[in-house]
């Protein structure tokens, strides 16, 4: 089993390979979602229906339209055969390339996020609700009976610095765009894409450094596990209660990143048509779109990961549950990478829902109101939160 | 041979790549993406040879920030320069020459660096191989106590150069200490 390809452990290959597979699909199946709840949730906020006719026929005069969910399918058809239409005159290279610099950093930055614990493949299927998966418990048994590894596809010790790497690049998308469209509107798009991206990327990083300063890590997977510890025996250690100031930072910060409603100038469709993206059709715009989604996401799985304690469940540690007034509830290890992914999802869930929630609550700011937002309110509150949060941890506190 | 050093030497081409975009491109947005290339691979090489916190502040300060001010302005002031579709100027020969002594300086030192070594490729995977460096190598922590302590001072005195750099803008544009515009 120890094979080896150019120095690399096949084990660890196919295990990182799946894994990384399974997190990209993971990603692209909630961008699915997203765009559909995205028209969904709009149409109850306005007292719509919503989309519900694209349907795939069934026998017996039935329709199966799955809520509307059809309809994405049927977009992604529509985007796909339309005519590609481009401007006249425009630069081939970087309009093409623009698509990869804005679609790639935003699956890219989940490789360090650990979706839940560690796991025993050997003990995972050693459970009576798991005998009745053939061949894989055995072959486990077998051959890797020690075997164990981490569900997240990158464990870096400079992981949360990584994330911020990747975001930086993803401005990129937006510049190279609105420039290589050779239109106004796009180039205006860009402009304020990036003035925007830069301006909040520093009220983003700095409300952070908080919690580097609590866990003394910027290993996300360290981070996650240090938030599972217990505060005054009772209360987990979670970002949101050793920092609940960032917390906020850290949202507003992280939607402006984000290009989203407040903050959604770059794209202003009342303003500017479409900003950065005016020029592109068919799937090329669908990519921006799902890249928007996909992003979404991702700052849900921030605020989950950095802020409400990750995969972990309150209380449970890796063989149940130790409640903080003295009970033991023993748990298999199938059932304890069971709970901390359900946890982990609906955490993720409950914030992408509430990041789109915002887009139909909020009007868009002025751009002179969003440049004051980050440098004259988010700003010196980071700083003055990042201070606090020093003298307390050099005074000894948490 | 090592996947590490396979992809270090890919990286490693892919810079020279990136470097040779940014001198021939014939617009200046093209150029700094060749630069830009030349900077993620890089990061690429530092991350291989296991110094990761180089790696993701070459990332965050070069490609994240620097490069992203650089075609900011590039775009924002519309630079369209003849200089660019000129081709090379008289220079162009003294400064090829220097570089082909240089290449020629680093491939002998090179040479003399492996001609002892039994199996070069191996000698190179060790020192790429992740389990033969200790477990704090290329860590954040390693890394900032070294900027704080030892390399301080040539730290704090890079940026009073850049602050010199920045008073010497101002006074090429010259600009008075209130902003007005110097006759």
């Amino acid at each position: 089993m120890e094979a080896n390809f150019l120095g690399i452990n096949m084990v660890n290959f196919w295990t990182y390979f799946i894994l990384a597979g399974g997190i990209f699909v993971f990603m692209f199946m909630m961008g699915a979602v997203m765009s559909w709840s995205e028209r969904k949730q709009s149409a109850v906020l306005q007292d719509r229906i919503g989309a519900n006719r694209a349907s795939i026929p069934l026998p017996f005069g039935k329709k199966f339209a799955m809520w509307g969910f059809i309809n994405n399918l049927a977009d992604a058809i529509k985007c796909l055969i339309k005519e590609d239409f481009k401007p006249k005159v425009y630069d081939k290279l970087m309009y093409n390339l623009a698509i990869f610099f804005a679609f790639i950093p935003a699956v890219l930055a989940v490789a360090v996020i650990p979706f839940a614990g560690i796991v025993k493949p050997a003990e995972f299927f050693n459970v009576s609700y798991l005998k009745w998966i053939p061949y894989l418990p055995e072959y486990f048994a077998k051959n890797l009976p020690d075997y164990s590894f981490k569900v997240q596809v990158a464990d870096l010790n400079v992981g949360l610095l990584f994330i911020f790497a990747i975001g930086g690049i993803s401005v990129f998308g937006a510049i190279l765009a609105g420039w290589s469209s050779n239109n106004k509107f796009s180039m205006m798009g860009a402009l304020r894409a990036a003035s925007q991206m830069i301006s909040y990327e520093v009220s983003m990083g700095l409300s952070l450094l908080g919690l580097i300063f609590i866990f003394q890590t910027v290993n996300v997977w360290d981070i996650v596990q240090a938030q599972n510890e217990l505060a005054w025996g009772w209360l987990p250690k979670w970002g949101v209660f050793m920092q609940p100031l960032a917390m906020f930072i850290f949202l507003a910060a992280a939607v402006a990143e984000n290009k989203r409603m407040p903050f959604d100038l770059p794209e202003a469709e009342s303003e500017i048509i479409s900003g950065y993206f005016t020029e592109y059709s068919g799937f090329k715009m669908l990519l921006f779109m799902f890249a928007e989604f996909i992003e979404i996401v991702f700052v849900a799985i921030m605020l989950t990961t950095f802020f409400f304690g990750g995969y972990t469940v309150p209380y449970m540690a890796a063989d149940g549950f130790y409640f903080p007034w003295g009970t033991y509830v023993h748990l298999s290890h199938a059932t304890v990478v069971i709970l901390q992914l359900i946890s982990f999802h609906v955490k993720v869930f409950f914030f992408a829902w509430l990041l789109q929630q915002a887009r139909w609550s909020l009007p868009r700011f002025r751009y002179d109101q969003l440049m004051q937002l980050g440098w004259r309110i988010l700003l010196p509150l980071a700083i003055a939160n990042l201070i606090i949060t020093v003298i307390i941890v050099a005074l000894g506190g948490l | 041979m090592d996947f590490n050093v396979l992809m270090y030497i890919l990286s490693g081409l892919v810079a020279i790549a990136g470097g040779l975009i940014l001198i021939i491109a014939k617009h200046p947005i093209r150029g700094a993406m060749g630069l830009l290339i030349a900077m993620l691979a890089l990061a690429a090489m530092y991350a291989i040879l296991q110094a990761h916190s180089i790696a993701v502040f070459q990332i965050i300060i070069y490609a994240g920030a620097i490069m992203v001010l650089i075609i900011y302005f590039i775009m924002l002031l519309d630079i369209k320069s003849d200089d660019y579709r000129r081709p090379f100027s008289k220079f162009f020969w003294l400064g090829g020459a220097f570089i082909l002594l240089l290449t020629i300086f680093f491939v002998l030192k090179l040479y003399f660096a492996i001609a002892g070594q039994p199996d070069v490729f191996k000698a190179m995977s060790l020192s790429a191989n992740p389990a033969s460096s200790p477990d704090t190598f290329g860590g954040i922590e390693l890394f900032s106590k070294g900027l704080m302590s030892r390399y301080l001072f040539a730290f704090e005195f890079v940026s009073t150069l850049l602050f010199a750099a920045i008073v010497a803008v101002i006074s090429i544009v010259q600009l008075d200490w209130k902003g007005r515009k110097n006759e």
